[in-house]
């Protein structure tokens, strides 16, 4: 059987129109992932990538040229499609396990109940059920936000800038965890990021946007062994090579150094 | 710590000592002739009559009864105006306006109108108290709806919620404080419309009993009542407040947090 | 703190002074209060409206630069109870519960003299299968609370062996009477001949022609504080108070058309009036049918829990000691006779 999960995007245009503006979002974007791949795009600010995950979530509405998941053109949001925001995003009225089971179509069931503490496992929040999100740290918060996400087996999960909160050891910490959830899942992610050490230390592929109109600039391959050297020399070329596209360098990094 | 808190609370005690102190002494000394202004003792005296010969408990069972009826036909009225003024927008444009007109109506001036329909029997008591309840709760039920962050909303939209399922989940929960705040207001203002209605015109109840004594130059009777009606509607007040922390607890903590 | 407790006294000692000044104020205006629930015109006593139609009060007092200054309180005989606990009356004029409920609950008042012959009807819509007044049991009735009416409505009660809890009362006067009984919120109540006239409502019981102790018999009263500041003003007025009655006592038919001019129809004053003579409704003497009324009143009042405290209207009450001067001073000591409970004059 072939597995699930291959997002196609075909001269992909978004455009928004105000009464004396037509502002174009997105313009002519055209990506293949493939099923079991973690890709990260990479973009200034203002360069259409949070739109763009939107519109394959299916919150954004309308748009030109194609969407298609395993073959089929993409219409509102789907269980097929996990998102994890930035912001947790966590109901501060329900406990942790519920707030995990929020995407399941029946989650008081015995099944369910099942799977919400399987996903709880993943994520390494077992014993949180009961808590409340504001009794969590923002690690916690977003490793159950991923669970949640994660509790309706979609074939692709879409996150936008999960790690854009949390400090920088967390961050590392969680660069980990969500590397070993996504090869135990064997899912297919697409992560939004600002920060390119991230990119590479996660992602297969690493698609780098311009802004106005966002458009795909160059994609990266990312061909290193897993798990990820930061102080390797190759990965200290692809960082590079990834930098040049912003024309900054080395000497004046962005990101973090440890 | 404890103990500063303790002495806090405390001095909201402080005015009203005063104040009862600085009423015995302009009573006791006739500065205030007793008939205008009855001595606290007297009051208690008057208050404690009342309870014994049950008038007090059955004039008050009348009222609460007009409150209950008035407030759960207002509020369950003004909840669901509010909610499907909060949760369909076509809805809001057409009701917002005419719900914004009548908003500005101060419900007493409804009497003579009410009255006209309805005569002085129960219904207008009960119509009057829902009218004065619904506004509140209709424009707090609005505003909990329309205050509920995008950002939960789409995290079930993810999921492929349908309404009613949002509405449970997201809505409900997140309107809520502002609901019950809504729930509050409303029952004091039922409280204090059923006092008001029942000044109007009534057989029995507590404002009947303030209206007759009045009549009767019983100003220690009216002043009993004050009393009575101000006891009653803040622990109907804290009642509302102990709903608030059960249902709301995540809310507190997260607040002192 | 120190500013806080500056702050609340001078709040208090704000409403003291707004309490106390008017008792202060030196105007030359006696404030007299009538109820006037119905027609904002005295309602009752045949010597009252001529007083007032003859203006005899104004003439005697313009000459030293005092004007009187008639009142007339919607609220009835409650509401003058009211302007003279807060200073707003001097003078009032009421029937006996609410001059008893206010003497009763400390008002610092002296009856002056009576002013008898009040009349009321009990009536009905005039659909009402409501007869007698045993059917009136279970029955919504409208009372003006805290007036004679309320008082006359025990009294007839009590002669049919019911009480006021047989009844649902409802608070009502005036008007909203009116209105109430039309729309049947109310199926019974005291009120005027005018409604019967107009065909709103039907009567099943009325004063006219029962005995004097169902009529209404006012009482004059002043305030005690201006009483004792304002002792001439008082010897004065009640002067001119007992010649308007005594002239107003001289032709019944003169005086009933003179009393027209307080807003009712000369037929009807005819007909509520009928069978008593001139004499006995003129009559300004806190006599025994004053003072047995009175005191049977006070039993049934505290009976029903309508007063809390009793006492003896001699010696809280009345004070003649103006009216006999008065009587003295005009020659008029053998004009009225006293009269009995009954209203039969006591032969000498």
């Amino acid at each position: 059987m072939e597995r699930l999960g291959t997002l196609e995007v075909k001269h992909l245009q978004k455009r928004y129109r105000t009464r004396n503006d037509d502002l174009t979002v997105l313009d002519d974007i055209n990506l293949t992932v493939q099923p079991g791949e973690f890709i990260s795009i990479i973009g200034s600010s203002g360069c259409g990538k949070t739109t763009f995950l939107r519109l394959v979530v299916g919150l954004e509405k309308g748009y030109e040229g194609e969407i298609l998941l395993d073959g089929q053109k993409l219409n509102g949001p789907s269980l097929k499609r996990g998102v994890v925001f930035q912001d947790h995003r966590l109901l501060p009225w329900f406990s942790i396990e519920k707030n995990v089971g929020l995407g399941l179509k029946h989650p008081k069931s015995a099944e369910s109940r099942k799977t919400i503490q399987e996903h709880l496992e993943l994520v390494g929040l077992k014993g949180f059920e009961k808590h409340y999100p504001h009794q969590l740290s923002g690690g916690m918060s977003q490793r159950a936000a991923i669970a949640r996400a994660l509790v309706n087996r979609p074939e692709i999960l879409l996150l936008d800038e999960p790690l854009g909160a949390l400090d920088a050891l967390t961050r590392m910490y969680m660069h980990q965890e969500l590397e070993r959830i996504w090869k135990q899942e064997g899912i297919t992610m697409i992560m939004i990021t600002h920060d390119v050490d991230e990119a590479i230390v996660l992602s297969d592929k690493i698609v780098v946007m311009s802004s106005r109109p966002g458009t795909i600039k160059k994609i990266i391959p990312v061909p290193l062994a897993r798990p990820r050297d930061r102080a390797s020399y190759d990965f200290v070329k692809i960082k590079e090579e990834v930098l040049e596209e912003f024309q900054l360098h080395t000497d004046y990094p962005f990101t973090y150094t440890i | 710590m404890k103990i500063h808190v303790f002495f806090s609370r405390l001095l909201g005690l402080l005015i009203p000592l005063f104040l009862v102190a600085s009423w015995h002494y302009l009573s006791v000394h006739e500065v205030v002739p007793t008939t205008l202004l009855p001595l606290p003792s007297v009051l208690f005296d008057t208050w404690w009559d009342m309870q014994k010969s049950g008038e007090l408990l059955l004039n008050m069972k009348m009222s609460l009864l007009r409150v209950g009826g008035g407030f759960l036909v207002g509020a369950s009225v003004g909840f669901l105006l509010g909610t499907v003024m909060g949760v369909w927008k076509p809805v809001e444009l057409y009701l917002y306006p005419v719900f914004n007109f009548f908003r500005q109506v101060p419900v007493v001036a409804w009497i003579p109108f009410l009255l006209i329909w309805l005569g002085i029997g129960e219904w207008f008591k009960i119509v009057f108290i829902s009218c004065g309840a619904i506004i509140p709760m209709a424009l707090k039920t609005f505003e909990g709806i329309r205050g509920v962050p995008t950002s939960y909303l789409e995290v079930v939209r993810a999921f492929e919620y349908g309404k009613f399922r949002m509405f449970r989940t997201v809505i409900l929960p997140s309107a809520l404080p502002s609901i019950l705040t809504g729930l509050r207001i409303s029952l004091s203002e039922a409280w204090m419309l059923v006092i008001g209605a029942e000044l109007v015109a009534a057989g029995e109840g507590i404002g009947n009993v303030m209206i007759i004594a009045r009549r009767l130059f019983q100003t220690d009777v009216v002043l009993v009542g004050v009393v009575v009606i101000a006891v009653t509607g803040f622990i109907m007040d804290k009642l509302l407040d102990l709903l608030e922390t059960r249902f709301l607890g995540w809310r507190r903590i997260q607040n002192v947090q | 703190m120190n500013k806080l407790i500056s702050i609340i006294m001078t709040l208090v000692l704000g409403v003291v002074t707004l309490v106390t000044v008017p008792a202060y104020a030196e105007e030359k205006v006696v404030r007299i209060g009538f109820p006037g629930a119905t027609t904002s015109r005295p309602q009752s006593g045949l010597g009252w409206g001529y007083v007032q139609a003859k203006h005899l009060f104004d003439e005697e007092f313009k000459k030293d630069g005092w004007t009187i200054d008639y009142n007339y309180i919607a609220a009835a005989g409650p509401g003058v109870n009211e302007g003279l606990a807060n200073n707003s009356l001097d003078f009032g004029f009421h029937g006996d519960l609410p001059v008893l409920a206010a003497r009763s609950n400390g008002l610092k008042i002296k009856a002056l003299g009576a002013v008898r012959g009040g009349t009321s009807h009990l009536l009905v819509p005039t659909n009402s299968h409501i007869k007698t007044i045993k059917d009136l049991k279970g029955k919504r009735v409208g009372v003006s609370v805290g007036t004679w009416t309320h008082a006359l409505l025990l009294k007839v009660l009590q002669d049919n062996g019911m009480t006021i809890k047989d009844l649902k009362v409802i608070n009502t006067s005036g008007t909203a009477f009116e209105t109430s009984l039309a729309t049947g919120d109310i199926e019974a109540g005291f009120g005027s001949l005018s409604l019967i006239r107009r065909g709103v409502a039907r009567e099943i019981w009325s004063t006219v022609g029962k005995h004097v102790r169902y009529q209404n018999t006012n009482t004059f009263v002043v305030r005690e504080e201006f009483l004792r500041k304002h002792p001439d003003i008082v010897k004065r007025l009640v002067k001119v108070f007992v010649k308007g009655f005594y002239q107003a006592s001289l032709n019944k038919n003169e005086t009933l058309k003179f009393n027209t001019r307080t807003g009712t129809a000369l037929a009807d004053l005819i007909e509520e009036n009928a069978g008593q003579s001139i004499k006995y409704l003129t009559s300004p003497k806190l006599d025994g049918q004053v003072t047995k009324q009175y005191k049977d009143s006070l039993a049934l009042f505290k009976e029903n829990g309508l007063i809390r405290r009793n006492f003896d209207p001699e010696a809280e009450l009345y004070d003649r000691s103006y009216l006999d001067a008065a009587l003295k001073e005009l020659k008029l000591e053998n004009h009225w006779p006293d009269y009995d409970s009954n209203g039969n004059p006591i032969k000498k």
